[in-house]
């Protein structure tokens, strides 16, 4: 969405000049798409843990008892059952949308993809927002028109949910590339790398320190020979300079070089 | 090489023992490709209604005649189902190792021989080849292997050199 210098510009808050993008079309659909099948997952789970065991028992009374009272009860239980089921179902996708964006902003499936759920008033989302933006998902997403169009020509990507309860959803490509790591967090990472100042490791490098790493940190083998060990905590030493005389752990050093080795090659290859 | 940095090293000889990652075990990648083949066939909804639709009006049979629209309907939804799973499973194994449905349960796929992402072909072998042929052959005894083995890895992982581990 490079349509509008608003977005490059990157001031998004009324009134508030904060240097965050909204969210690209793609990725919105990617993380519904995810939500969806998650509490289709959940849905799937119930019916086969709970909702058919708990029919066919039923099924199998109302069998037994036809006559009397407590059979028009129960034929009449059967419809309040299937009422029960709906109502169910429809909260637990509402309230899935609703619990998790009232509560930190993010479902899981935005938060695989970067995605957060913003006021344009700034300070937190109040329920209220969160339960309009939802209810709008009739429009905007069954219909699928009047969502599409209102995110690609509204300057900031909104669809009609978020105009109405003034709400916004931004991309932090910070919080998307912290599914990337893999040896240690981003945020270790990154203080780490602040602390010890690494230097560019060449590609050959990375390739058979990843070879000797892998097996260990991932796989949970021991190293073949220990002298490896020293000889790559040589190597690593090479190009990582600490800014002070501390003693390193010679296990977070491992890792470190190995999470260092892991970034450099996916950005070699990237580009090639 | 000279060690430029003479800085003191605590030596822990807990290498290997304390680990960011360890294979995925079978129930998780079980949940993990459930939930994508939910996302999967979601997003090929609308394409298959189409392809329906359009393959009922082009030839025009009637819609109650279910049967002599059913196997080739089926088959052209077979083949946008393959190049869909190609591109989805390629883009998101190439770019962040793992696919949504994997990345919410923890998991990573990576070549076992060098512990990098997979490529855009391996990711195709390893979902379409692996998965749709080889563990299809052998009546789904390919993905039970994944359970009683150390390394947790099923039929497709053992022939296309990947390995599916668990971060943290």
């Amino acid at each position: 969405m490079e349509m509008s210098p608003l977005n490059e510009e990157g001031s998004v808050y009324e009134g508030l000049q904060v240097r965050t993008k909204s969210a690209p079309f793609s990725k919105r659909l990617l993380a519904y798409a995810t939500d969806i099948a998650l509490v289709t997952c959940v849905i799937y789970a119930a019916f086969i843990v709970l909702v058919i065991p708990g029919i066919l028992s039923f099924a199998a009374l109302q069998s037994l008892v036809k006559e009397g009272a407590l059979g028009k009860g129960l034929a009449a239980g059967s419809i309040l059952i299937i009422i029960i089921l709906l109502l169910g179902i429809l909260s637990l996708y509402h309230g899935y949308f609703i619990y998790f964006e009232s509560r930190k902003g993010f479902t899981p499936g935005k938060k695989l993809f970067g995605l957060q759920v913003t006021s344009t008033k700034g300070g937190r989302l109040t329920p209220s927002q969160c339960i309009l933006r939802d209810m709008m998902r009739y429009i905007d997403c069954m219909l699928i028109l009047p969502g599409l169009l209102s995110i690609l020509l509204t300057k900031r990507g909104q669809r009609l949910g978020d105009l109405m309860a003034g709400t916004l959803v931004i991309h932090s490509q910070h919080q998307e590339q912290a599914n990337n790591f893999l040896y240690m967090k981003q945020d270790d990472y990154l203080v780490l790398s602040e602390a010890w100042s690494p230097t560019l490791v060449p590609i050959d490098i990375c390739r058979q320190y990843l070879e000797f790493a892998y097996p260990i940190f991932c796989q949970g083998k021991a190293p073949i020979r220990f002298d490896d060990v020293e000889k790559w905590q040589d190597i690593c030493l090479n190009f990582v300079h600490p800014k002070t005389t501390e003693p390193i752990e010679q296990q977070t050093l491992l890792i470190f070089f190995a999470e260092l080795c892991f970034q450099t090659f996916q950005k070699t290859t990237k580009r090639s | 090489m000279i060690n430029t940095n003479p800085h003191p090293i605590i030596v822990n000889t807990m290498v290997g023992q304390q680990k960011p990652g360890t294979p995925g075990g079978f129930w998780r990648r079980f949940a993990a490709s459930f939930i994508d083949g939910l996302i999967v066939g979601i997003a090929l909804i609308p394409i298959n209604f189409i392809v329906v639709f359009a393959y009922k009006f082009g030839t025009g049979i009637p819609f109650t005649d279910a049967a002599k629209t059913g196997s080739i309907a089926t088959a052209i939804n077979y083949g946008f189902q393959i190049i869909f799973v190609y591109f989805y499973y390629g883009y998101f194994y190439s770019t962040r190792g793992a696919s949504p449905g994997k990345q919410l349960m923890g998991l990573k796929v990576l070549n076992s021989e060098t512990g990098t992402y997979l490529t855009f072909n391996q990711a195709f072998k390893r979902e379409v080849l692996g998965k749709y042929i080889l563990d299809t052959l052998t009546i789904g005894i390919g993905y039970l292997i994944a359970g009683f083995r150390e390394d947790k890895k099923a039929l497709h992982d053992i022939v296309f050199k990947t390995q599916v581990i668990k971060q943290g």
